[in-house]
């Protein structure tokens, strides 16, 4: 694909994905897979989405949230978001609660490089209170309006 | 480049339970439930570590027994 097609791509995927339509889960799942197949992602690896009983979804590996994306130069990068449709004053927007990156030099994970981590939104309370959220708030973070972020060694 | 022809993969929930419950023993040497608890009593020193295995546990229903019980 060459890089016009690639741009062509990308804004089309853009433009389905904050439209919040029916495709609009997809989309972003492809724009993620657009921009890290060409990157940093091995040939062979390929996000995906992980969905179950519950109402949310989880944006990972192939074979779920905790399967880790091959890289070009055999390490790994674990990712998890979790993208969700809100209702605004201009129709449904696909949005991301929060997600978790992983740099690591195994597939298990037993040897962790750096780990950076966002939460955008805290799920309302009086619900399963299970996201990654306060209790990731340790030895170091920034908060800005929208966002926490944190980034930690390995 | 992959990115438009997939399935969005179904996880029953006995398969996520699965995994959660591998995934933390392996990882934190306790039981699924006892994970969730740990963390919903904000005694996981740090949880981002195992952020992927809370995002598995979202793809349950809040309802689920495993919440219930922690």
């Amino acid at each position: 694909m060459s890089l016009p097609e690639t741009l062509a791509e990308v804004r089309d995927l853009s433009a389905r994905y904050q439209s919040g339509k029916a495709d609009a889960f997809d989309a972003f799942r492809n724009l993620v897979s657009l921009i890290f197949h060409a990157t940093i992602l091995s040939a062979n690896g390929s996000v995906r989405l992980s969905f179950g009983p519950g109402r949310d979804l989880v944006l990972g590996g192939w074979r779920g949230p905790t399967d880790p994306l091959p890289l070009t130069n055999g390490t790994f990068l674990r990712v998890s978001m979790m993208p969700y449709r809100e209702e605004t004053e201009h129709g449904p927007r696909v949005k991301v609660r929060s997600s978790s990156y992983q740099y690591q030099l195994d597939a298990d994970g037993e040897q962790p490089v750096f780990r950076f981590v966002l939460v955008y939104k805290l799920r309302e309370a009086g619900s399963v209170d299970i996201d990654p959220g306060l209790g990731l708030l340790g030895s170091f973070f920034v908060t800005t309006y929208t966002a926490q972020i944190r980034v930690s060694g390995g | 480049m992959q990115t438009t022809t997939y399935e969005p993969l179904k996880l029953s929930r006995a398969q996520i339970v699965d995994q959660l419950e591998a995934g933390a023993r392996r990882r934190l040497h306790m039981s699924a439930e006892e994970f969730v608890r740990a963390y919903r009593d904000g005694r996981l020193a740090d949880a981002g570590r195992v952020a992927d295995l809370l995002m598995l546990a979202h793809l349950l229903d809040e309802r689920d027994p495993l919440f219930v019980a922690a």
